[in-house]
């Protein structure tokens, strides 16, 4: 199998990219739907926290890679016969997942550099991830609004997520068990693919 | 048995309730404040605590029967923001669920100088006791007092602020605590 993507299938690199952020993402949805309500004076909460925090970081420093790499890697055409509303359905779905992958982390991270807690991420343990200098150095009753806003933003893009991720799933499903195409398959590694070399 | 007479408990609890000689003080809670104040991100930061009570004996011509103790929830902090308090309050802040309240108690008080006192005396936060002393100033007219005054301490001396909170930074470790109290004189 190729690094990169060719015309019936994704390759190595874009397969790898999916899995991996795909794991690290519902990871962190189920921790940050289980912290939200745990109280700090649970002392696992901080640790759990951080965690998520340097997931999240991760799945924002993986996407970033990831649509570069989609940017130069045209990916793999849809079926030709596909239903046209099916089509921007899915593509819509693509696109959005793609902004959601980058905007969560990116609203977390905002979220946290501008708390009046100030604390650097600590990365895995390993080093002090910074904050967001243009909030992080903000006084401290402008941080407080700013907090509350990319909060809200970062829950409700979440949930975005927790939606459309069924969505896609829920396509994958239809073309490997409905329409029994290749469309599953070429996201999974060492699979043969044999059709689709449909142009979009 | 080592209770002789059955009169003797009695006489013991008269005998600890006696030197309590200095004029008992009631404090007006609507008027007072107990706070802190600490660097945290490079700028001010502060604190009060909503619930606390001081039982003060204190005679300025007396200071050697002078006394005050005051308990503090720990729970009742409050700076108005609500992520904040919960830090404080939470695991690796006061942990106010397992360590609820806070207590001073005088051991001492010395004259300094015209209105300015100093209280030494024990501050018991998070199950560990440290001598601290508390600078004050006292203004009295009539049978009111008020007393400002502020003690230096160091939060990590209470292991408040554990794990990456124990860093200097972004939270000091020298926080000034602040009493403002304002009470009227009340017995004997």
């Amino acid at each position: 199998m190729r690094a990169s993507n060719t015309p019936p299938r994704y390759g190595t690199v874009a397969i790898t990219f999916h899995w991996v952020i795909a794991a690290l993402i519902l990871v962190n949805i189920a921790l940050g739907l289980y912290f939200a309500d745990l109280p700090r004076s649970n002392p696992i909460k901080f640790e759990l926290v951080q965690f998520h925090k340097s997931i999240g970081l991760t799945v924002l420093t993986l996407s970033i890679f990831r649509v570069l790499w989609r940017i130069v890697n045209p990916v793999p055409a849809l079926p030709a016969d596909m239903n046209p509303l099916l089509r921007v359905v899915a593509r819509g779905t693509h696109y959005l997942l793609y902004l959601l992958i980058i905007a969560i982390p990116l609203s977390g991270w905002m979220l946290v550099s501008s708390s009046p807690l100030g604390l650097a991420t600590n990365y895995f343990h390993l080093f002090s991830w910074p904050n967001l200098w243009f909030l992080s150095e903000l006084p401290r009753t402008q941080k407080i609004p700013l907090r509350d806003a990319f909060d809200t933003t970062h829950v409700f893009l979440a949930w975005s997520a927790i939606v459309l991720i069924p969505v896609h799933l829920g396509g994958a499903l239809y073309h490997h068990f409905i329409r029994r195409d290749d469309i599953l398959k070429r996201m999974l590694p060492s699979t043969t693919v044999t059709s689709l070399q449909a142009a979009e | 048995m080592t209770i002789k007479s059955p009169i003797a408990p009695l006489v013991i609890v008269l005998l600890l309730t006696v030197p309590a000689s200095a004029a008992h003080w009631k404090v007006d809670y609507s008027k007072s404040k107990i706070g802190f104040s600490v660097n945290w991100s490079g700028q001010p930061f502060s604190g009060t605590f909503k619930s606390w009570r001081a039982d003060i004996n204190f005679d300025p011509a007396d200071l050697a029967h002078s006394r005050a103790e005051v308990s503090i929830d720990t729970g009742s902090e409050t700076s108005g923001d609500a992520e904040t308090d919960e830090g404080i309050k939470g695991a690796q802040g006061f942990q106010a669920s397992e360590f609820p309240t806070a207590l001073f108690q005088t051991t001492g008080f010395i004259h300094k100088g015209g209105n300015d006192y100093l209280a030494n005396g024990a501050l018991s936060v998070k199950g560990i006791s440290k001598s601290i002393a508390l600078p004050f100033a006292l203004t009295l007219s009539g049978a009111t007092a008020h007393v400002v005054g502020k003690a230096q301490i160091l939060r990590t001396d209470f292991r408040v602020g554990t794990g990456d909170w124990a860093k200097p930074d972004p939270v000091a470790r020298e926080v000034a605590v602040h009493i403002d109290i304002v009470a009227t004189r009340s017995g004997p």
